[in-house]
């Protein structure tokens, strides 16, 4: 089953630059797509579009329904979007505070939230987080404390940028547990293949405004031809 | 500077810290009434006593009095244009300086020590339950959450110009400086853009409330 449909998709900036061109793709449940490319091929824009914070043209679908004005409030309920920043993600003041933010307008009551704040920090491996201020952890906690906050809302889809960004090894590979460990549907934007070879099953490869290859991770990682026409290399595990 | 220059005592076990912060909220805004609103003769008699209470409310928490004191100093320059154009263009200025700069320093020595005795979520969720305006709760919140980032920034940057610019003279530094400020502006303004992104992907109506 279709879970993300994009039917012919463009988005050019303001100042006039085309980032990408009548795209189309179709993302099945539980699917999990690494979209790659080099710097300013506009997989961060992709994702923008897909949550409807940027306006494109053409037609995306989000679980069948077309995105529209509308209903994207209803649409971003099943999306968490884990941004490459997350001091720009953690707004508020404190953990527990950052976590809980939005779930009462899912319906939600107070003793559910806080539920919810403790499963989902258990999720992200940082139990006892709550009453932490978000500006005194390392980049690594911050990044998990935003995966957790995506966890909470207990979405459908969950779109992830650069998550591995910055990050040490050790950090790297708690964080990639995470994610494999999330069942529904993910798309991650990112430059570190590996991680991309351990979580997806599908990769798209996003260069000169166009889709340049779309298929099996493993088929399209180990094309060395192609990985290198798009400024990529071939992931260690599949030298 | 981090967020622990303003509240890195703000977590202490002492009776004040203990003290529900509504009494403590409700306390500073009443001294720094009384301070705004009494003629200048009674602020001259009470400023010593006052003083003196504040100080030893410092005692008993167990913060520092050289903590609060300049964390009051850094603050008191921004107020004293105000004092300076006083004592220059109002009939009996230099006593009406004097009292207006008594009136400051107390009124922020207060407020410096409200938040060093008192968690600032505990502030926050204080004002909410009094119903203070939400998008003001979010704005203060915000301001305590990314101003120490931004001067983070902005420390970096200076550092940068430092390396690079040698024996630079003042007036192309002061040039340089106004760039970085510029800078600044533009990088807050898109921090700005992306955090609202953040705030929109998790229900938030942008205005106040969620939807």
């Amino acid at each position: 089953m279709t879970i993300v449909e994009a039917k012919g998709i463009s988005y050019t900036y303001p100042d006039g630059i085309e980032v990408f061109k009548n795209i189309s793709f179709k993302v099945a449940k539980g699917e999990s797509l690494g979209i790659i490319g080099p710097n300013g091929a506009g997989k961060t824009t992709l994702l923008l579009a897909l949550s409807g914070l940027i306006n494109n043209s053409g037609e995306i679908s989000i679980n069948g329904e077309l995105k529209s004005e509308k209903n994207i409030n209803d649409i971003r309920k099943k999306i968490s979007f884990v941004f490459q920043n997350p001091d720009d993600q953690l707004f508020m003041p404190h953990v527990e505070e950052d976590i809980s933010f939005g779930l009462s307008k899912l319906g939600y009551s107070e003793e559910e939230i806080n539920e919810i704040v403790k499963r989902s920090l258990n999720s992200a491996g940082l139990d006892g987080f709550e009453l932490r201020s978000s500006h005194h952890l390392s980049l690594g906690q911050k990044k998990r404390v935003c995966l957790a906050a995506a966890f909470a809302r207990s979405p459908e889809i969950l779109l992830l940028d650069e998550p591995s960004n910055e990050l040490d090894p050790g950090g790297r590979k708690e964080l990639t547990g995470l994610i494999k460990n999330f069942k529904g549907t993910k798309l991650i934007v990112s430059h570190d293949l590996n991680m991309i070879a351990e979580i997806c099953n599908n990769v798209m490869i996003l260069n000169d405004n166009i889709i340049k290859a779309f298929g099996g991770s493993k088929q399209i990682l180990s094309d060395k031809k192609l990985m290198e026409i798009n400024s990529l290399e071939v992931p260690y595990i599949y030298r | 500077m981090r967020h622990s220059f303003w509240d890195h005592f703000s977590g202490l076990e002492s009776p004040i810290h203990k003290l529900s912060p509504g009494i403590k909220i409700l306390f500073v805004i009443l001294l720094v009434i009384i301070l705004t609103m009494l003629p200048g003769y009674y602020v001259s008699y009470l400023s010593i006593p006052l003083l003196l209470m504040l100080i030893t409310i410092l005692i008993i928490s167990g913060v520092p009095v050289k903590h609060v004191m300049k964390r009051t100093l850094v603050i008191l320059p921004l107020i004293l244009p105000v004092i300076l154009l006083n004592s220059i263009f109002m009939e009996s200025g230099l006593n009406h300086s004097l009292t207006l700069s008594v009136r400051s320093f107390l009124s922020i020595f207060s407020l410096v020590l409200l938040v060093s005795v008192t968690k600032f979520s505990d502030i926050m969720k204080t004002l909410s339950k009094w119903h203070f305006p939400r998008i003001m709760i979010m704005i203060l919140t915000f301001m305590y959450r990314y101003f120490f980032l931004l001067t983070g920034e902005m420390e970096k940057m200076i550092r940068a110009v430092k390396l690079r610019s040698g024996n630079t003279r003042w007036p192309e530094i002061f040039k340089i400086y106004s760039q970085i400020l510029a800078i600044l502006f533009i990088k807050s303004y898109e921090r700005a853009e992306r955090v609202y992104n953040a705030m929109l992907m998790r229900g938030y109506d942008g205005n106040g409330g969620l939807q």
